[in-house]
C-alpha cells in the first residue's frame, strides 16, 4: 500500500483541532520505535507522561490504537504518526518485523473481525430463534399486562394524587418495563413527571397515559393489526430491529439531498435526526444516530448537501427510519427543498401523520413565511398571508432570526404538536443549517 | 361525554369520581377506570391530531426582502472563527485578539460574516468594544438588519455617516461605552461633528462619561479641536483635566504649546563648547493660573512635576529651533535635570507623535513605557540586545517595559524578546517575564522560537505557554485560511 497523501491523513482526523494539535508532534523529536509494513504504523510518542504512548495504526481499516487518555479517535498521535509517514522522508522506515504492541493489537482486531463473521455466516437455527422470539414475546406480555392494571390503579387514584409522587413512583415502574423488554415505554414512563407541570398538566397527563393505553391494548390484539401498524407499536414500544435484519430487505439506491438535522443531547448520549429525501423518488427518510458525549456521528451534519447511497428501510408507515447499506458518497451536487406547503395546509399534514401513526410524534415539512418574534414573550411564528405557524418554544430566536433574515424565507423542518421546529433555511438557493 | 369530564374525572380518581356514560350505560361490568382509560385514547388521538397547527392572524406579512450579493468567507475561515467562539480553541482571555484578527481578515478579503455567526460576535461586540470598529464593516446587510432589533447591538448600527447626524438628546440615551465608541468612529469620518456632539451633550454627562468622550477625541486630534479642549481644562472632574491635558499636549500649535514654551524659555541655558549641556533651572511654583495646565500628582515634589509637565507641554520642534540642534545631537547632551527631562520628552515625543524624537531617547538609553510604543523596531531591538540577561532582580521589571509595546509586534521585536527571554539563567522565576499577553503581541512566524523558549517551562508556565502557542498558531491558521 503507498503512503497516504496529508489530505488522506486529514480526513482521517476527528476534526481540525487534532489536526492541529497532530501537526505539533509530527516532528521526529518525541517518535521511538517507529516502523511500517503494508498494512500497519507504529511508533512510541513521549507525551507528558513517564511511559511514552504506544500508537498503532491499521491502515487497511483505517482504525487506530493508541495508549494515551484522549477520547478521540484516533487521537493526535495516531495523526501525528500517520503524518510523519505520509512524509516519507524515511523518519518511519518500512519494517519486516512489527513491534510486539502493534503486531498484538493486529492479531486481536483481525480475532474478533473473524469471530464476527463466523458468527453472521453461521446458520441460523430457526427451532432457537423461535424459542428466543416466544421467550421475547411473553416477557413483553407479561409485562404489558402488568402494566395495564398498574395504569388501572393509577386512574382509580386519580391524576392529582400521582402528580407529587416522587421520581422512584415512575421510576420504579419504568424499571419493570425495561426487565419486560419494553424500553419505549419505558423511558415515556421515566419523563412523565416533566410533563406534570403548568396550567394544562391535566390534559398532558390524559394524551399522555391514554397513548399508553392504546399501546398496551394494542399489543394485546396485535395479530389483528396491519404490518405497518405493528411496527409503529413495536418501535413505540421500543423493541429494536437487527440492522442486519434491516439490512437484508431491498436496497433503494437515490441521490439523498440532506433537508436537515436536529441534534440533542441527554446525559452522555447525543442523538441526532437527519431527514433526507430522494432525487429520483422523492421519498422522505429519517436517518437516527447516536454517539456518545464528545465523540462524532457517522453521519456528519450536512445540511443542504446530496450523497449517493443505498438505504434500507426499516418496517411502518409514513415517513420511514432507514440505515445505510453502503459508505455514502457526497456528490458535488447542492440539495434543494421540495415546493413549501401552504400554511392552510398543515393542519391536514400534521392530522394525516397522526392518522397514519398514532405515535407519531413530528411530521416534516417545507413551509414559507416571514418570521415575527414577540419579543417579550419570546413567541415566535411563519406568518404567511392571514396564517401564522407557531414556532417550538424551545428555541433559541436570535440565531434563528438572523438565519431566517426579513422577508418571506423557504425552511424545512418538523410539525410538532406545539408548532414547528426549523431545521434548514433557503439562502440564496443553498440549504443552510439553521 | 366530553374531555372536560374526562378530565375532571382523571384529577379525582374513579374511586371518587364515575363516567357519566359509565353511569348511564355500563360497558358490561367494564371498571370505570377502563372506560375512562378507553376514553383518555380515543380523546387523545382526536384532539392530537385535530390540534390546529396554524391559526389566522391579523399581523401582516413582511414583504419580500431581495438579498444583496454578499460574499462569505471561506468555510474553513468560518469553522475557525466558530472554534474559538465556542472557546474550544483558546481560553477566554485570548479570544479578543483572535476574533479581532479573523474580523480584520474578513474585511481584507472583502466578505462578511456568515449568518450563524452573527448572534455570537455581536454578543461579542457587545462584550468587548474593541472589537466594535472591526466588526461593522463586517457585519453585511444581514447582521445590520439584526443588529436594530435589540439594544444590546444599537453600537453596530449606530450611524457615523455625516449624512445621518444623531442628534445630542439621542446621543444622551446611548449607553456610556457606546458613546465613546460612537465619537471614535464618527472621528474618522467626520471629526468635527463628533466634537460638537460631545460639546453639545458635555453639560449633560457625569464625570466618567465626560472622561470617556474626551478621550474618544484623541482619534483623529486636530488644531480645531483646541478651543473646547481648552475651555475644559477648567472642568469640575480631576479626570477628565487630566484627560484634556494629555490631548492638549499633542497639539504643539494650541494656546497651552504656548504657555508652556514662554514658561520652558526662560529656564533653558545651553553651556559648554566641547561637552555641551543643557540645564534647565527649577521653575517658580504654579500660580492659581499655572495649576490648570499642571498635572494633579499626589507623588514627587511640585516643581519635579511641574517642570516635567512643561517640557512634555512644549512642542519638540522649538528644542531644535532654540538650541540649534538635532534630537541626536540633543539627547547626546548631558541634561539636567535628567529625569524631569527625559521623562517630560518623552511625554512630548508620544503625544506629539514624534518617531524622531522617540528612536533618539532609545538610542541615547532612555528606554521606558512612553516611547516603546513609538520608537521604530530597528532602534528598539538594538536598544533590547544591550538589555543585562534578565535575573531574578530585574527581569520582571525589563519584561514588564517590553511588553508595554502595544499591537501586534514585528517579527523583528518578537525575535529580540524572545532572544532576551532566552538569556534568563536558571534561577530567574519564569513567571517574572512571562505573560500571556505574549499571545497578543509576539509574530506568528516566531512561534518556533516561543516554542523552544517554554521547552524549558513547567508547571503554570508550561500550561500557560502552551495556550499561547495554541493562540498563536491559531492565528496563523486564520491568515491562511483566508489568503489560500
Amino acid at each position: 500500500m503507498g503512503r497516504w497523501s496529508k489530505a488522506q491523513v486529514e480526513a482521517f482526523a476527528p476534526d481540525d483541532r487534532s489536526i492541529a494539535a497532530a501537526k505539533k508532534l509530527a516532528k521526529p523529536g518525541p517518535w521511538s520505535e517507529t516502523g511500517s509494513t503494508d498494512a500497519l504504523l507504529w511508533g512510541k510518542c513521549q507525551g507528558s507522561g513517564s511511559k511514552p504512548y504506544q500508537v498503532s495504526v491499521d491502515l487497511t481499516g483505517p482504525a487506530a490504537k493508541c495508549s494515551c487518555p484522549s477520547r478521540k479517535f484516533p487521537c493526535k498521535h495516531g495523526i501525528a504518526l500517520l503524518l510523519l509517514w505520509s512524509d516519507g522522508d524515511g523518519t518511519i522506515a518500512d519494517s519486516a518485523s512489527v513491534a510486539d504492541f502493534a503486531s498484538e493489537w493486529a492479531e486481536g482486531r483481525t480475532a474478533r473481525a473473524t469471530k464476527k463473521a463466523a458468527k453472521a455466516d453461521a446458520p441460523v437455527d430457526p427451532e432457537a430463534q423461535a424459542k428466543r422470539l416466544a421467550k421475547r414475546l411473553d416477557l413483553m406480555t407479561s409485562a404489558l399486562d402488568d402494566f395495564e392494571l398498574w395504569l388501572s390503579d393509577l386512574y382509580r387514584q386519580g391524576a392529582g394524587a400521582v402528580r407529587n409522587r416522587e421520581y422512584a413512583f415512575w421510576d420504579d415502574t419504568a424499571s419493570r418495563l425495561v426487565d419486560g423488554q419494553v424500553p419505549g415505554l419505558a423511558a415515556r414512563v421515566r419523563q412523565m413527571p416533566s410533563l406534570l407541570v403548568g396550567d394544562d398538566w391535566v390534559d398532558a397527563f390524559l394524551a399522555e397515559t391514554g397513548q399508553w393505553y392504546l399501546a398496551a391494548r394494542s399489543w394485546a390484539r396485535r395479530d389483528e393489526l396491519s404490518d405497518d401498524d405493528a411496527a409503529n407499536l413495536r418501535t413505540y414500544l421500543g423493541w429494536a430491529y437487527s440492522q442486519d435484519d434491516i439490512r437484508k430487505t431491498d436496497p433503494y439506491t437515490d441521490n439523498w439531498v440532506v433537508e436537515g438535522t436536529h441534534r440533542t443531547e441527554e446525559g452522555r448520549i447525543q442523538s441526532q435526526r437527519t431527514w433526507m429525501r430522494g432525487q429520483a423518488t422523492g421519498q422522505r427518510v429519517l436517518m437516527l444516530d447516536f454517539a456518545a458525549h464528545g465523540d462524532l456521528f457517522d453521519l456528519p451534519q450536512i445540511t443542504g448537501s446530496v450523497i449517493e447511497a443505498t438505504l434500507h428501510m426499516y418496517p411502518g408507515s409514513d415517513v420511514r427510519r432507514a440505515i445505510f447499506g453502503n459508505l455514502p458518497v457526497p456528490t458535488n451536487e447542492e440539495g434543494t427543498l421540495v415546493e413549501p406547503s401552504k400554511h392552510t395546509e398543515l393542519s391536514q399534514l400534521w392530522a394525516n401523520g397522526v392518522a397514519g401513526n398514532p405515535f407519531s410524534e413530528r411530521v416534516p415539512a417545507t413551509v414559507s413565511g416571514s418570521l415575527r418574534v414577540d419579543r417579550s414573550s419570546g413567541q415566535t411564528a411563519l406568518v404567511q398571508d392571514d396564517q401564522e405557524l407557531a414556532l417550538v418554544a424551545d428555541l433559541d430566536y436570535w440565531p434563528l432570526i438572523a438565519a431566517i433574515g426579513p422577508g418571506r424565507a423557504t425552511l424545512f423542518g418538523e410539525i410538532e404538536p406545539k408548532g414547528f421546529r426549523p431545521l434548514s433555511v433557503v439562502r440564496n438557493g443553498q440549504v443552510l443549517p439553521v | 361525554m366530553s374531555w372536560t369530564e374526562l378530565r375532571n374525572v382523571a384529577l379525582v380518581g374513579t374511586e371518587k369520581r364515575q363516567l357519566s356514560s359509565v353511569i348511564t350505560s355500563p360497558l358490561d361490568g367494564q371498571p370505570s377506570e377502563v372506560a375512562a382509560m378507553q376514553h383518555a385514547a380515543l380523546f387523545g388521538i382526536q384532539r392530537r391530531a385535530g390540534v390546529p397547527i396554524t391559526r389566522t392572524t391579523a399581523e401582516v406579512e413582511a414583504e419580500p426582502v431581495a438579498a444583496p450579493a454578499e460574499q462569505n468567507p471561506p468555510e474553513r475561515a468560518s469553522h475557525l472563527i466558530e472554534l474559538i467562539l465556542s472557546g474550544n480553541a483558546v481560553t477566554a482571555s485570548l479570544q479578543p485578539p483572535l476574533i479581532h484578527h479573523w474580523l480584520a481578515k474578513c474585511a481584507a478579503a472583502d466578505c462578511v460574516v456568515p449568518h450563524r455567526l452573527l448572534v455570537p460576535l455581536l454578543d461579542a461586540g457587545a462584550r468587548s468594544i474593541e472589537l466594535r470598529s472591526s466588526l461593522r464593516p463586517v457585519l453585511g446587510h444581514r447582521g445590520r438588519w439584526l443588529a436594530e432589533m435589540d439594544d444590546r447591538w444599537a453600537w453596530a448600527v449606530a450611524n457615523t455617516d455625516s449624512n445621518n447626524d444623531i442628534s445630542v438628546d439621542e446621543f444622551l440615551r446611548f449607553s456610556a461605552d457606546a458613546k465613546g465608541d460612537y465619537v471614535r468612529s464618527l472621528r474618522l469620518t467626520n471629526p468635527a461633528e463628533a466634537r460638537r456632539l460631545v460639546e453639545g451633550a458635555f453639560g449633560d454627562m457625569n464625570a466618567a462619561n465626560r472622561t470617556q468622550c474626551v478621550a474618544a477625541l484623541s482619534q483623529g486630534l486636530n488644531d480645531d479641536d483646541e478651543e473646547f479642549l481648552e475651555s475644559c481644562l477648567t472642568d469640575g472632574s480631576k479626570l477628565v483635566r487630566s484627560e484634556v491635558r494629555s490631548l492638549l499636549n499633542g497639539l504643539p500649535n494650541s494656546r497651552r504649546a504656548q504657555r508652556m514654551v514662554s514658561r520652558l524659555a526662560p529656564l533653558v541655558s545651553s553651556e559648554g563648547r566641547l561637552r555641551k549641556s543643557v540645564t534647565v533651572s527649577w521653575p517658580d511654583a504654579p500660580s492659581k493660573a499655572d495649576k490648570s495646565d499642571m498635572t494633579e500628582a499626589s507623588t514627587g515634589t511640585e516643581a519635579s512635576i511641574w517642570l516635567r509637565d512643561i517640557v512634555a507641554g512644549t512642542p519638540l520642534s522649538w528644542w531644535e529651533q532654540h538650541l540649534d540642534a538635532s534630537p541626536d545631537t540633543l539627547l547626546g547632551r548631558k541634561l539636567t535635570p535628567e529625569l524631569e527631562l527625559i521623562t517630560g520628552l518623552s511625554i512630548a515625543a508620544v503625544c506629539q507623535g514624534s518617531i524622531e524624537w522617540a528612536d533618539a531617547l532609545v538610542s541615547h538609553g532612555h528606554l521606558n513605557t512612553h516611547v516603546i510604543d513609538i520608537a521604530s523596531d530597528d532602534v528598539l531591538v538594538a536598544a533590547i540586545a544591550k538589555l543585562p540577561k534578565p535575573n531574578e532582580k530585574s527581569g520582571g521589571d525589563s519584561a514588564n517595559l517590553l511588553l508595554q509595546r502595544s499591537g501586534r509586534w514585528s517579527l523583528a521585536y518578537s525575535e529580540a524578546m524572545l532572544k532576551w527571554m532566552q538569556k534568563a539563567d536558571s534561577k530567574t522565576p519564569k513567571y517574572l517575564f512571562f505573560s500571556e499577553g505574549l499571545a497578543d503581541r509576539l509574530d506568528p512566524e516566531s512561534v518556533n522560537r516561543f516554542g523552544d523558549l517554554t521547552e524549558k517551562y513547567d508547571g503554570y508556565e508550561r500550561e500557560a505557554a502552551r495556550r499561547v502557542l495554541q493562540a498563536l498558531t491559531t492565528h496563523a491558521s486564520i491568515t491562511e485560511a483566508f489568503e489560500r
